[in-house]
């Protein structure tokens, strides 16, 4: 059964934002924390509607990546552009080596397990031989 | 981890890889909007980003109007005064109306009933 939260973001992880944001001797009240979580939401809605008129606008169905970059601008929130470039940056990196890695482990494990199967057989082979002696 | 040398006038940190909401979450609330065929991981992990900046945009311009009435504590009120103060903060107008004392408010029904 699908809560209403699940189309709201958690207000733990928001208000661990909003914490990290202000002095440690601010506080929040109740009313503001439910507002600033539905802020939040609203947020991500405006953003997505208007990067979507853009990605509609160049006849694509994917968004991208430069969808959100245009629509940033239009909402005139481009000065968060340069990290969010630079973040975007550092995490294909990340995932591009994560890939390869993965690659490296399996080959690893793959030979490790042949290698295994290869033992037990042997000892399965010798302890039978033994049964019939 | 940053080398701090007297040439570099700029002291780059690493850039933020991670974001603090869930992602899966993030792109179900892209998707809620029907109009969106497809969104690729990477604007997903720019929207959660974005929105992280956002918060914190937010969570400042209300403690800067908290502050400047002498508290500590961010109240509705505060909020509800930079939406309608700031232009950015337009498309929160609907989520955070000002809001008004009840006699006024019975005053604006009864001149909105007394228009029918």
């Amino acid at each position: 059964m699908t809560s209403i939260d699940e189309f709201e973001l958690p207000k733990a992880c928001v208000m661990r934002v909003i914490k990290a944001a202000l002095p440690d001797n601010a506080l929040i009240n109740k009313e503001a924390k439910v507002v600033m979580t539905k802020s939040a939401t609203i947020f991500i809605n405006y953003l997505t509607a208007t990067a979507n008129d853009v990605t509609k606008s160049t006849n694509k169905k994917i968004l991208s990546a430069n969808d959100i970059f245009s629509a940033l601008e239009t909402l005139e929130f481009d000065e968060f552009s340069d990290k969010l470039k630079d973040a975007l940056e550092g995490r294909l990196i990340k995932t591009f080596y994560k890939k390869k890695k993965k690659k490296k482990k399996k080959k690893k494990k793959k030979k490790e397990k042949k290698k295994e199967i290869e033992i037990k057989i042997k000892i399965e082979i010798k302890f039978e031989i033994r049964q019939f002696h | 981890m940053s080398s701090k040398s007297g040439s570099s006038p700029k002291k780059r940190s690493l850039p933020q890889t991670t974001t603090s909401f869930p992602l899966a979450r993030v792109k179900r609330i892209m998707k809620e909007d029907k109009d969106v065929i497809q969104c690729s991981n990477e604007s997903v992990f720019l929207v959660s980003l974005a929105t992280e900046y956002f918060l914190d945009y937010f969570a400042k311009k209300s403690f800067n109007q908290s502050q400047s009435e002498k508290r500590r504590t961010v109240t509705y009120k505060d909020i509800a005064k930079i939406v309608k103060d700031i232009d950015q903060l337009e498309f929160l107008s609907d989520v955070v109306p000002e809001t008004v004392p009840l006699k006024k408010a019975l005053q604006k029904q009864k001149e909105i009933k007394g228009l029918n």
